[in-house]
């Protein structure tokens, strides 16, 4: 790198940071009723330093336009002029003009012709592009290629002559068409071009190279490295020490000769003593140097680690000119609001997770908030609110975009899954609302009608959902139909460390990563209940799948299974799903060092990461992902959980159901299982039945005439004889608080038809009589 | 702490804790190993294997192939749902090695692993990978005249881990291929 190349990215990285702040400043500006001086005062200090540092490094052309838009500003400033939308608009232009001249100078290309937007930009005619340029628009004519060497040249001797070097030759096409990162800057572009400008991803100051550190931070690692040093020749001491000793046992073993008079035993016996003592000391010296390393590399990295962490203001910042950009796009009123703008992230995690955030703002922008005049029918204030709001919880960063906009419609998303082929009619109708949502996330889904440039390209959310599993975060969606929806991504600050709640399983120890939990709590064996088959617990406002994790990851139990009445369950939360896992002790929350866990195992299922714990144990971090994913197919056994009794086989089973179809079936399914059946055709029938015989099971249909399925086993839980035997309610009722409304009268099983098969049936009648 | 180099007997601290005794032990029999060795050096030229017993077999290895040998550590993780062959990894001085068991492999139901048990960790390119060993037999030089041709040696094994066969005490000896084990990842990932 020459001298001249380097002074060009020098002055690039200055000027990313303050065209940053100068756009930030700008919409800011624009948006406020009474901006406070200060904002303009700081855009024009902007303007003004790029146009003095471009000069310094003899960049006139980009000296010239930043100095033409402070001129321009210094005419609001004084009052002379208005801040209008296409002055902005201008401004902007201008700025990226300028960046992306900076990018192509530092990347060794030739970049764009600025001197007609320097003219634009001082002639003070505001909107338009300029007229058609009087060079003819077939732009490969000599003319134009004349002016831009004229540029050329002048950046040439900047750069050392790496202008000359660049692809053009005399024949080549000019500059505008061989140079993509131009295309669309130059005035001559047609209008179609600069339509789309707003909708490019807003530059930051994560693509610069360099990150800027703390003093006191530099210090502070100065000084670390320093003691490590020191420590090194202690320990290295130390060590000789050690190895004296090793040399002086080896001498006394070959002096063997030199003691005749001493038998093999006594000779042993002096030499233990002897090296007992010495070693002693020694030991304990080099276990204090092992100790202090420890403590100073521990320092050490969480200090390295601080050094990566950037403000999310790095990138939130840009948004205000995203949502700008796009209201003005389509004809919306929206303000973003920020907060916790000061939550620190790991630059490489920012630079993931930005492209995401982008893409939740627009939609935000797109889909959620209104148009005026609907927002005006609804109710609300014309301008929409997007908030965009960063904390830390837990050892991780949660970010969460909402919009008081129009909300999901879960029904909605039915049908466009349902539209698009991504699920069947029985599946979409089975789903609870909360669980329809996560269908947004899929490949190939998209709801808006029209394709936009905004969005409405089937990716949608499925980008976002990329982004976020690179990252190992989660992802959770909230919404409240016709006034708000919000979409929270949680995910470690960084890559190295990550907060984990660390429970023994089995044998073995596993850490399951913070942003999954949603609850730890015991679970008392009678509230296991079983649906489908399955058992589930009520928690989360909500029936949750409840896995034994010890045989879901295949580990042997340690000892014997203990009786106790209460398991230790946590409960994790996946994409609106949750999961509830039976552990066997829940040990501790803790930070741990994520380590990876080499080739052999990169791709090996439920394993995300490695980490090694206090004992030097190494101990799993566990890829929730693949938990979610293999818990769908995971036939826990129910009998595991409920305490239920031994029943011979040929129990007697008692069917209820109005439609003689479904009561023939089930009849059937249960005989070929061996199960002696007697059917009812309504819930009075079915008590009136029970009570002339006697039955070890129930299975009945909810909406029957007369009496229903939760009368009738309401009504049996109040027979003695009848208090302890199990109800199985089949139904097409699939709503969650049927569900619970089945639990409450005390039915112990609950198959919703619309998954109803033959094994699913039987699996629960076998999980209730063993 | 690299720049002191290796220092004399590392691998008795290594292996045998900080047990006086152990060291002692070892540095005798050491002692009285050199002093046998020495006559019967040949002219031949041989390649050194390190001898193992895993199930009812006994394999050799290429010495360089070796990075070291452990003892077996107080603590195995179990990897979830992994398969047979990966009994699980240690931690190896702050590198996470996957330990193989091959006798799931052999059809030899795997026990509790005895006080000769070993690991013999094998290097890897970017990650090292562990061979449980019931026992090490030692090493044992072999001359150029043993290594014998056509592979015919009696393995449970499959063909692919073994490299080549020597004669050993009068027995053929399969050598077993490092490739074959570091290839096992896919198997191992394809097991969950």
């Amino acid at each position: 790198m020459n001298e001249q190349s380097r002074y060009i990215k020098i002055f690039r990285d200055e000027a990313l940071e303050h065209l940053d702040a100068f756009r930030t400043g700008l919409v800011q500006l624009e948006s406020a009723n009474e901006p406070p001086p200060e904002t303009l005062q700081g855009i024009l200090r902007c303007a003004h330093t790029i146009k003095g540092s471009a000069r310094m490094v003899g960049l006139s052309e980009i000296g010239a336009l930043a100095h033409k838009m402070e001129d321009r500003l210094k005419a609001v400033e004084k009052g002379e002029a208005q801040l209008t939308t296409d002055t902005v608009n201008l401004m902007l232009e201008s700025a990226d003009a300028i960046r992306e001249a900076v990018d192509a100078l530092a990347a060794g290309n030739e970049p764009a012709d600025l001197r007609a937007l320097v003219e634009r930009v001082g002639g003070g005619e505001d909107a338009a592009p300029p007229p058609p340029p009087e060079k003819p628009e077939p732009a490969a004519e000599p003319p134009a290629a004349k002016d831009r060497r004229g540029v050329l040249s002048e950046l040439a001797g900047i750069l050392g002559g790496s202008g000359e070097a660049s692809p053009e030759s005399p024949a080549a096409p000019p500059a505008a068409e061989t140079a993509p990162a131009s295309a669309g800057r130059t005035p001559s572009s047609p209008p179609e071009e600069e339509k789309k400008k707003p909708l490019s991803s807003p530059e930051t100051a994560l693509t610069r190279e360099t990150i800027r550190v703390d003093v006191a931070n530099l210090d502070q690692l100065t000084d670390l490295s320093g003691e490590l040093v020191i420590n090194r020749i202690r320990l290295e001491n130390k060590y000789f020490m050690v190895k004296d000793l090793f040399e002086n046992l080896g001498l006394r073993v070959e002096n063997r000769a030199s003691s005749p008079e001493k038998t093999e035993e006594e000779w042993l016996a002096e030499i233990q003593t002897w090296l007992r003592d010495e070693m002693k000391g020694r030991l304990e010296e080099l276990a204090r140097g092992i100790q202090e390393m420890d403590a100073l590399a521990a320092e050490l990295q969480s200090l390295t680690l601080d050094l990566r962490l950037l403000p999310v203001s790095t990138i939130f910042d840009a948004y205000h000119r995203t949502v700008r950009d796009l209201k003005q796009a389509l004809d919306k009123k929206a303000a973003l609001h920020l907060s916790g703008r000061d939550t620190l992230i790991d630059k490489r995690v920012l630079e993931e997770i930005n492209p995401a955030l982008v893409h939740l703002i627009r939609n935000a922008v797109d889909h959620g908030i209104e148009t005026p005049a609907e927002r005006r029918k609804a109710g609300k204030t014309e301008e929409g609110r997007i908030e965009l709001e960063a904390s830390q919880e837990g050892g991780n960063v949660v970010v969460r975009v909402s919009d008081d906009g129009r909300g999901m419609d879960a029904g909605e998303i039915r049908e466009k899954a349902v539209e698009k082929g991504l699920i069947s009619r029985e599946e979409a109708d089975d789903l609870p609302d909360r669980e329809a949502l996560n269908l947004m996330f899929r490949y190939g889904f998209s709801t808006s009608p029209i394709i936009t440039d905004v969005s409405g390209r089937g990716v949608g959310l499925n980008v976002v959902w990329e982004k976020v599993e690179q990252l190992k975060g989660n992802i959770n969606v909230e919404t409240d139909p016709g006034r708000s929806s919000a979409v929270s991504l949680s995910f470690p600050p960084t890559y190295f460390t990550l907060t984990a709640l660390v429970v023994k399983t089995g044998t073995e120890i596993v850490a399951l990563p913070s942003n999954f939990l949603a609850e730890t709590t015991w679970v008392e064996p009678p509230e296991v209940s079983v649906e489908g088959g399955r058992p589930v617990v009520y928690k989360q406002d909500r029936f949750c799948p409840l896995i034994d994790l010890r045989r879901f990851l295949g580990f042997p139990l340690d000892g014997q299974p203990e009786a106790s009445s209460r398991i230790p369950v946590v409960v994790t939360r996946f994409r609106n799903k949750h999961l509830a896992l039976k552990v066997d002790q829940i040990l501790r929350i803790e930070e741990e060092v994520v380590k990876s866990t080499g080739p052999f195992l990169q791709n090996h299922p439920f394993v995300s990461g490695v980490t090694i714990l206090r004992k030097g144990e190494p101990c799993f971090i566990l890829n929730m992902y693949d938990v979610f994913k293999y818990a769908r197919n995971w036939r826990e056994e129910a009998a595991a959980f409920a305490g239920s009794e031994e029943r011979g086989p040929g129990a007697r089973i008692l069917v209820a159901d109005d439609s003689v179809t479904t009561r023939t079936l089930e009849k059937s399914i249960l005989e070929n299982a061996g199960f002696t059946v007697a059917t009812a055709r309504d819930g009075r029938e079915a008590f009136e039945i029970a009570q002339a015989e006697t039955f070890d099971l129930i299975v009945t249909d909810v909406e029957m005439p007369g009496m229903n399925g939760f009368d009738l086993t309401e009504a049996l839980r109040r027979d003695l004889r009848y208090r302890e035997v199990p109800v199985v309610i089949v139904t097409s009722l699939a709503r969650e608080e049927d569900r619970r409304k089945g639990i409450e009268v005390g039915a112990q099983a609950y198959i919703v038809k619309g998954t109803f098969d033959q094994t699913r049936l039987l699996d629960t009648v076998r999980s209730l009589i063993p | 702490m690299t720049p002191m180099g290796d220092p004399p007997g590392k691998d008795a601290f290594e292996g045998e804790g900080f047990d006086p005794e152990h060291i002692l032990e070892r540095m005798r029999s050491e002692y009285w190993q050199g002093v046998e060795r020495a006559p019967d050096a040949e002219p031949e030229e041989f390649t050194t294997l390190l001898v193992m017993h895993v199930g009812e077999e006994r394999f050799g290895m290429l010495v360089g192939q070796v990075r070291e040998v452990t003892r077996i550590p107080q603590i195995i993780s179990r990897v979830p749902r992994g398969a047979d062959v990966l009994m699980g990894v240690m931690n190896h001085r702050g590198q996470i090695i996957p330990l193989l068991d091959l006798r799931p492999v052999l059809g030899v139901k795997p026990s509790a692993l005895g006080k000769e048990a070993r690991i013999v960790v094998l290097k890897g390119q970017g990650r090292d990978i562990g061979l449980i060993a019931e026992e090490v037999a030692g090493l044992v030089d072999i001359g150029n005249s043993q290594w014998q041709e056509p592979l015919s040696v009696e393995t449970a094994l499959p063909p692919n881990f073994i490299k080549s066969q020597c004669l050993y005490k009068d027995k053929l000896l399969a050598v077993l291929d490092p490739h074959a084990f570091f290839r096992l990842d896919s198997i191992a990932g394809g097991f969950g």
